[in-house]
């Protein structure tokens, strides 16, 4: 048996960060709070979600457990909660109960063995940049309008977010130099490019984020790591690159 | 092994045409699989299980699209816009692949063993949520495929490899790859009373060719059928027969193969398919009329208006085949009485070499009176030809298309999957010049002009050539077709539309279209022609020269029951055409 209580602001945001990858998702409880990883059914991404009991009000966890769940379902269940709302979560047995004002909804558990976990990865990459979480979403909107794909390049001193459209006439550019960084580790010059859809709906589904880390190498897996709900959580995003002849 | 190996061997299979070679490849390539040998052939057949089985990939153009959609990030309508251009999705799953620039973040070399265990997990998939799980298990094969390996995976889930793959060619390779090239014969044999390939390969892998030897007939498993040669005149059958013959009613109706194992019964067709499900009033009668523990009887199941006792046109049971629903209801409006003529197996005893009138006996001890729908086949020992002729012409009036000559001398053993002198059919009209019909092979189109414009005005017909497995062609058709199934014909072949020509097909004259050997078509002729263009009998009468079948008409008749394989041969042709000849001299003395 699970219970908890949480704001429907902070359940909203866990459900959209993992619906950017996956409808279902397979998540585990201990008495340290919850983790789930994530990936999308191309295999091109994934998300790994830790959050510490403390965002939580009344925790409670009977046994280590884990929970399948139709997170589209989850997300419906709470459409008519406000932001404070406080949601009363309890899985029990076979479905889960959502409580919240006067209303209650059941919705039914998914056998977590149904679905698929990804492996860890275990990348190693040199290169890493903790910066304004708001600066590197800007850098991305800016390439959403006209392009698919962005190419993010890390030099000595400054980090460039590239965005090219059909012609060579049409592009974007956000630079973030080592200035406006809070840590700045340059090992090598690396240039690697992703696809934006990916990229978009994940730092999209962040609502709590201040700063974000990004780590970068040449054609390898980009990774960014960000505190989220009040530094009581993590989230880790890798994306597969895209070899592009740029 | 690498799958990515079997992909390249699949398209050097396709881009050769001779069979030697096809052979050699296949042979060397057997030595080197080990233990995968088994999954090797029958992804070299494109298929999962053998075709008794009756185990369908079942998953749809649609879903095939869908997957790759996700893998390569085109849309679906854009795939979609592709096929209608390329037709073959197999090919365009290559060509998408090979522009792909997204990696993955996980991706795992494919081996013979996973791609055959994915495709035989999606096949047994059914039921809610199944369409799904069978997506899955495709997108992780081809998420982790190179180009070449997407093509061959995509084709054989869609159940179309296409790569002109003849049973004989893997029999002579695995007699080459485990034995030496002479041993084809007991490779052939086993394969005749075992239809599965892939089980007769592991077997030759583990055990060598005498292990082959030791397969036998297993009532479940269906026996390849027993042909008949076919001759002119009644006169040259009892000639060829030795003077003395048993003569049976030659049934109008679909091959039948019964087996009995305790209370259960299976059915299969002359292609081998399990039909039990269609004919649930046979198997019935079966477990209740045939005396034995396990048996395999052999005969024809015909359409019977079991009220007057007359047989009705062949058309009718075909309405049976492939039917999943109202199967009863079907049973009731178009009864169906089996006339078994031979028995191949009993209470463990494999019956084949036994001469045939012992066979005969013992068929007839082991099927109660007093059943309606399973019954003897007529038959008459026969030494003199107007007893034949009046036997045969008894057997016309009953509604049989004419007779089948029995040898009933110490050899006259059952010989599976053979077509010899032993069994001799003759068909009615043999007295006219080609009265007779054939069973030709759609091999090709050529678009169609005026009121055909948009469909197909002719079709390029072959024979089938069982010497060296190829399709050689004998006529353009073009008569006996209703506006109806013409309008039809198009969209029937769609499917079956190559590129190129199929390596089996031997064609001077180029059609519009090539279609693959699939349809198999009953077309009447006036005579037969020395051609310069077709290629059936080439060069066998004349330098320069095949034989053609002249004023071809479609009868109306689609042989659904017959494979490509199952066509009229070429050595049938030949003797037509000598035996119409000899007529002619007889006709026209001096």
């Amino acid at each position: 048996m699970v219970e908890f209580k949480i704001d429907a602001r902070s359940l909203r945001e866990f459900a959209d960060i993992v619906v950017s990858l996956n409808q279902e998702a397979k998540i585990d409880f201990t008495n340290k709070g919850l983790s789930t990883k994530i990936i999308d059914p191309a295999h091109i991404a994934m998300v790994l979600l830790e959050i510490d009991k403390d965002t939580f009000q009344d925790f409670k966890v009977e046994d280590e457990e884990s929970i399948g769940i139709d997170i589209e379902r989850l997300r419906n269940a709470m459409k008519l909660a406000s932001s404070t709302d406080i949601i009363n979560f309890k899985a029990d047995g076979k479905r889960i109960s959502i409580k919240y004002g006067n209303l209650s909804y059941n919705i039914p558990i998914i056998d977590p063995s149904s679905i698929s976990t990804p492996k860890m990865l275990n990348l190693e990459i040199p290169n890493k940049i903790i910066t304004d979480f708001n600066l590197v979403l800007t850098g991305i909107k800016a390439a959403e309008n006209f392009a698919d794909v962005v190419t993010f390049h890390m030099k000595t001193d400054e980090l460039k977010i590239l965005a090219k459209g059909e012609s060579d006439l049409e592009n974007a550019e956000l630079s973030i130099p080592k200035s406006l960084a809070k840590e700045y580790v340059f090992s090598e010059e690396a240039k690697s490019s992703y696809s934006l859809d990916y990229l978009s709906n994940f730092v999209r589904s962040l609502e709590s984020v201040t700063d974000i880390s990004i780590m970068l190498k040449t054609d390898y897996p980009l990774k960014i790591e960000a505190p989220v709900f009040n530094g009581k959580g993590k989230v880790t995003f890798i994306l597969a690159p895209r070899i592009e002849s740029i | 092994m690498e799958f990515k190996k079997l992909a390249e061997i699949l398209s050097e299979i396709e881009s050769t045409t001779k069979r030697l070679e096809i052979v050699d490849l296949i042979s060397k390539f057997f030595k080197t699989v080990g233990d995968e040998i088994k999954y090797t052939v029958y992804l070299l057949q494109g298929k999962v299980a053998p075709d008794y089985e009756g185990i369908e990939l079942g998953i749809a153009e649609k879903q095939v699209i869908k997957v790759l959609s996700v893998i390569t990030g085109k849309k679906e309508d854009f795939i979609n816009q592709l096929l209608i251009k390329v037709g073959d999705l197999g090919q365009i799953a290559e060509d998408l692949l090979k522009e792909k620039k997204q990696v993955s973040l996980f991706s795992e070399e494919l081996t013979i063993t996973k791609v055959y265990n994915n495709l035989l997990e999606l096949a047994n998939k059914s039921g809610s949520g199944s369409q799904l799980r069978k997506q899955q298990l495709l997108q992780d094969l081809l998420q982790n495929a190179d180009p070449l390996e997407a093509k061959y995976i995509v084709r054989i889930v869609l159940e179309r490899l296409r790569i002109g793959l003849a049973d004989m060619t893997i029999v002579d390779a695995i007699a080459i790859a485990f034995g030496k090239k002479e041993d084809a014969d007991i490779v052939e044999r086993a394969y005749n009373i075992h239809p599965d390939l892939a089980e007769i390969a592991y077997i030759a892998y583990t055990r060598g060719i005498d292990g082959i030897k030791s397969i036998k007939i297993t009532p479940g498993i269906p026996v390849r059928s027993m042909l008949a040669e076919r001759l002119p005149s009644l006169e040259e059958i009892l000639q060829k027969m030795g003077g003395v013959c048993s003569m049976e009613y030659k049934y109008d109706g679909l091959r039948l193969q019964a087996h009995k194992i305790g209370d259960k019964i299976k059915l299969f067709s002359r292609r081998l398919e399990d039909v039990t499900e269609q004919f649930p009033e046979i198997a019935n009668e079966i477990r209740e009329f045939v005396k034995a523990e396990t048996a395999i009887l052999d005969g024809e199941a015909v359409p019977y208006n079991l009220d007057t006792g007359e047989m009705l046109p062949f058309q009718a049971v075909s309405q049976r085949r492939g039917r999943k629903y109202d199967v009863y209801e079907m049973a009731e409006r178009i009864p169906v009485v089996v006339f078994f003529f031979d028995i191949i197996y009993k209470n463990g005893i494999d019956l084949t070499m036994r001469p045939y009138p012992d066979r005969k006996v013992e068929l007839k001890n082991s099927i109660k009176e007093g059943s309606l729908r399973i019954r003897l086949a007529k038959n008459l020992i026969v030494s003199r030809t107007d007893d034949a002729e009046k036997f045969f012409n008894e057997a016309l009036e009953a509604g049989c298309e004419g007779i089948v000559a029995k040898n009933i001398n110490e050899n006259s053993i059952y010989r599976a999957g053979a077509r010899e002198y032993l069994w001799i059919k003759y068909k009615r009209d043999y007295q006219l010049e080609m009265q007779d019909t054939v069973d030709l092979v759609v091999v090709g189109a050529f678009s169609g002009q005026g009121r055909r414009a948009g469909s197909y005005g002719a079709l390029l017909m072959a024979v089938y050539s069982r010497q060296d497995g190829t399709f050689k062609t004998v006529c353009k058709l073009g008569s006996g077709f209703t506006d109806e199934q013409l309008d039809n014909l198009p969209r029937l072949f769609q499917k079956y539309i190559l590129k190129e020509r199929d390596p089996r097909v031997e064609s001077q004259m180029i059609p519009d279209f090539w279609i693959e050997p699939h349809f198999v078509l009953e077309v009447k002729g006036a005579e037969i022609t020395l051609s310069p263009i077709h290629t059936c009998c080439y060069g066998l009468i004349k330098e320069g020269s095949g034989l053609a079948i002249r004023f071809p008409r479609f009868t109306g008749r689609w042989r659904e029951d017959k494979s490509p394989e199952d066509a009229t041969t070429e050595d049938e042709i030949l003797e037509m055409y000598h035996s119409q000849k000899k007529k002619i001299i007889q006709d026209n003395p001096g």
